[in-house]
């Protein structure tokens, strides 16, 4: 039994709009690996952690902002869906010499009494979106998942 | 059994672009250590935690997010950690300033990382997506036990 295993999926940077899916396909050297198949391991069951981040790459405007969320979708999730809303973010400005800033998360959920059931040998996209709010430009993510 | 073992792996500041591995082969001296050895006495990493960091900032408008690839036949499959996401809109001194450190308890989350004893483990850092942010470099610490 080799895991937990640890499993990243991150989106390529785009323009997605308020509350439209920006599929999570890739790994980090951005070679697409599609959904995440859930290891047909005995000892797999849930996602006991989820991790990672976001950032803007590019600042569209002015006066903006908006909520970074993550949706699991597939028959690798017990529940089909689930929902995690992750963080907001919001900026006055898009001029020079203002803003840094990050977003940066982790829920130990089993450690927390909430870890995710899982469906083994079966798979699930990962996606995820900027909800309400005006959109912030270009953005991605980058999630662990660790599956147990 | 002398553990816990606290390992640290660093990498050189370089403008290592989005999606390439930025090898994390020093010790805190910028002395080339290469691989982390899994001492022989231990069967899991039970922390891992460290910071990167931006020492030139390129361009306005960049963001990305910071991740950690661990490889070799120390750990049973390539092990992938995302840390978390840094955005600027300024390259202007003076303006911004910025923390992305990290501290994940593996043991206490019930999500420890088993390695091979006597083997070896290759850590290499990655920009994943957006836009580079410029000269960057990574810090982290393995807790093994």
């Amino acid at each position: 039994m080799p895991g937990p295993y640890y499993i990243s999926r991150a989106s390529a940077a785009a323009a997605t709009a308020i509350n439209t899916l920006q599929s999570a396909p890739n790994d980090p050297t951005a070679t697409s690996a599609g959904a995440v198949q859930v290891p047909n391991d005995l000892g797999v069951g849930v996602m006991a952690y989820l991790g990672g981040g976001f950032s803007v790459s590019t600042w569209t405007a002015t006066s903006v902002g908006s909520i970074f969320h993550i949706r699991f979708v597939g028959n690798g999730i017990n529940a089909g869906v689930q929902d995690v809303t992750v963080e907001g973010l919001s900026s006055i400005t898009a001029s020079p010499g203002t803003m840094v800033a990050n977003i940066q998360f982790a829920m130990p959920l089993a450690f927390q009494g909430r870890a995710i059931p899982v469906s083994r040998g079966n798979t699930f996209s990962v996606s995820f979106a900027i909800v309400s709010g005006v959109a912030v430009g270009t953005w991605s993510g980058d999630i662990t998942m660790v599956l147990i | 059994m002398p553990g816990p073992y606290l390992i640290s792996r660093a990498s050189a500041a370089a403008a290592t672009a989005v999606n390439t591995a930025q090898a994390a082969t020093n010790d805190s001296l910028a002395v080339a250590s290469g691989a982390i050895q899994v001492p022989n006495d231990i069967s899991a990493i039970t922390a891992v935690e460290g910071a990167f960091t931006v020492s030139t900032w390129t361009a306005t408008s960049v963001g990305t997010t910071f991740h950690i690839r661990l490889t070799g036949n120390g750990v049973p499959i390539t092990q992938d950690l995302a840390v978390g996401g840094l955005s600027s809109i300024t390259s202007t001194t003076g303006a911004g300033v910025a923390v992305l450190a990290f501290s994940l308890p593996l043991a206490q989350y019930g999500i420890a990382m088993p390695v091979i004893r006597g083997n070896l483990i290759n850590v290499s850092f990655f920009q994943c997506g957006g836009v580079s942010v410029g000269t960057w470099s990574g810090e982290v610490t393995f807790t093994f036990q």
